[in-house]
């Protein structure tokens, strides 16, 4: 790593270990090896969203060319959200893309993930089948997206996830084994039992 | 945090230097190195050192380093002052950016005036053609240059769009008809003035103008090659409407098929002559 991006790591670490948001346990940074280009960041759902209570890791790799170039940041926690891929954790942020400066931090980066997550952008989306369902059945999305928070993301529990365990339940007596297809099946189809099916089917 | 102590943070961070690309402060610079304040920025955004804003310009400007950069929280456009060069430079700078401009106007000019010439010298090479070496000469010779300029050129032009327009009105029954091609036209109308004078000289030899020998060979090549082209397609029509369409073979006819498939293609095969 040059020498501009590690002695900038490690200052913004410092400023992050002192801020508010790390007392407040909102978000959280530590490193994967110790050479700083790999980090874990961890952020809390925020209130009055489906992700509420929920804990989401971040995979954070810091470019040879940090700040000039923005950091790569995909959720290792599944997460049902229009701009998160619910595949493969991938975010559309501007940000991250071409929108980034290089007087943003790690922190403000976090800080604006969590700000995506109550405020999703189901025009510019990252998984067309969340940002469809979205759009045309916002209660689905939102029991979805708390129930994918619940089982990935340690979110507590509430009354409509009993109905999604019972088909869950259901598709693994059919023969579906794999637990997080049947999640993505059912939550593709809008939780109908026989689409799910026929999506799994080869 | 309340209002004063926000106040004396910016007033603190204002009087330390602290670069908001490498996040270093006054304290941290080794030697004496510049620092800037280049946008409307206050507070923690307000310094940068001036080697890691040229950086951070070299980023946005990917190459190019006419293109504007601007501070991407206040939007304020970084004023830039290149230094004065010397006048040869200035030359060579100037020079660069004109071959940049003109270079495919240039090459936009060198194909036109190509197409241009050829044009030309097929109209030339027509002329004599149709009216014989000698009269051709004759004729351009004694003709208006700038007529020969203009009218020399629009004889392939001539040629071309007279075929596309008749191949468009000719009616087209539905079988098996190639589409339009832009090179078949082109050669077709191009081949045209010699296939008519070789036709001329074959069948018309006993007429001893040039012009009217070729002329009449244009004309007599036109209608044979409709007659045939009539007959072909009337063929082809024909050929389309006997067509069968098999039984699938399960295994225990495959006899009846074989006689089935060939009776159409020897018919088919003898009148592949065309014009």
């Amino acid at each position: 790593m040059s020498n501009i991006a590690l002695t900038r790591i490690q200052r913004e670490f410092k400023e992050v270990i002192k801020s508010d948001e790390v007392k407040n346990c909102q978000i959280k940074l530590e490193p994967f090896e110790d050479n700083f280009t790999h980090l874990k960041g961890e952020i809390i759902g925020p209130p009055d969203t489906p992700y509420q209570g929920g804990k989401y890791t971040l995979d954070i790799v810091i470019p040879e060319t940090y700040p000039f170039n923005p950091p790569k940041v995909k959720f290792l926690t599944k997460i049902w959200h229009p701009n998160i891929s619910s595949q493969t954790g991938a975010i559309c942020l501007d940000i991250l893309k071409d929108q980034w400066a290089a007087a943003m931090t790690l922190r403000t980066v976090l800080l604006s993930l969590q700000a995506l997550m109550s405020a999703a952008e189901p025009d510019d989306p990252q998984d067309a089948v969340v940002a469809t369902q979205f759009k045309q059945h916002p209660e689905i999305f939102r029991s979805t997206a708390s129930f994918w928070a619940y089982v990935y993301a340690e979110a507590p529990r509430n009354e409509k996830m009993k109905e999604y365990e019972e088909k869950l339940k259901q598709l693994q007596e059919m023969g579906f084994h794999e637990k997080n297809s049947r999640i993505t099946a059912l939550s593709s189809k809008n939780w109908d039992l026989q689409a799910a099916m026929e999506f799994l089917l080869p | 945090m309340n209002n004063s102590s926000v106040t004396t943070k910016v007033r603190n961070e204002e009087r330390h230097k602290f670069c908001w690309v490498c996040y270093g402060t006054e304290e941290d610079d080794t030697k004496d190195v510049p620092w800037v304040h280049p946008c409307k920025c206050k507070g923690s955004s307000r310094w940068v050192h001036e080697h890691c804003l040229q950086r951070w310009f070299d980023e946005k400007q990917k190459g190019q380093p006419s293109r504007k950069v601007s501070c991407p929280q206040c939007n304020t456009e970084y004023v830039v002052i290149l230094p004065k060069v010397g006048k040869f430079v200035y030359v060579l700078e100037l020079s660069d950016k004109i071959a940049q401009k003109l270079s495919p106007i240039l090459a936009g000019g060198i194909f036109i005036g190509s197409v241009y010439w050829t044009a030309v010298t097929y109209g030339a090479v027509t002329v004599m053609q149709v009216l014989g070496h000698k009269e051709g000469l004759n004729v351009m010779e004694s003709a208006d240059p700038l007529f020969l300029l203009i009218g020399l050129p629009t004889i392939p032009l001539m040629l071309v769009l007279n075929t596309e327009t008749r191949q468009y009105t000719e009616y087209t029954p539905p079988i098996t008809e190639y589409p339009l091609s832009a090179t078949r036209v082109l050669c077709g109308a191009m081949a045209f003035p010699t296939v008519a004078t070789v036709v001329g000289k074959a069948l018309f030899s006993n007429v001893n103008s040039n012009f009217q020998r070729t002329l009449l060979g244009g004309i007599a090549f036109v209608a044979i090659k409709g007659c045939m082209k009539i007959y072909y397609k009337q063929q082809q029509y024909l050929r389309q409407r006997q067509r069968k369409i098999l039984n699938f073979d399960d295994g225990d006819n495959s006899e009846k098929k074989l006689e089935n498939q060939t009776t159409p293609e020897q018919e088919s095969t003898t009148h592949d002559s065309y014009g």
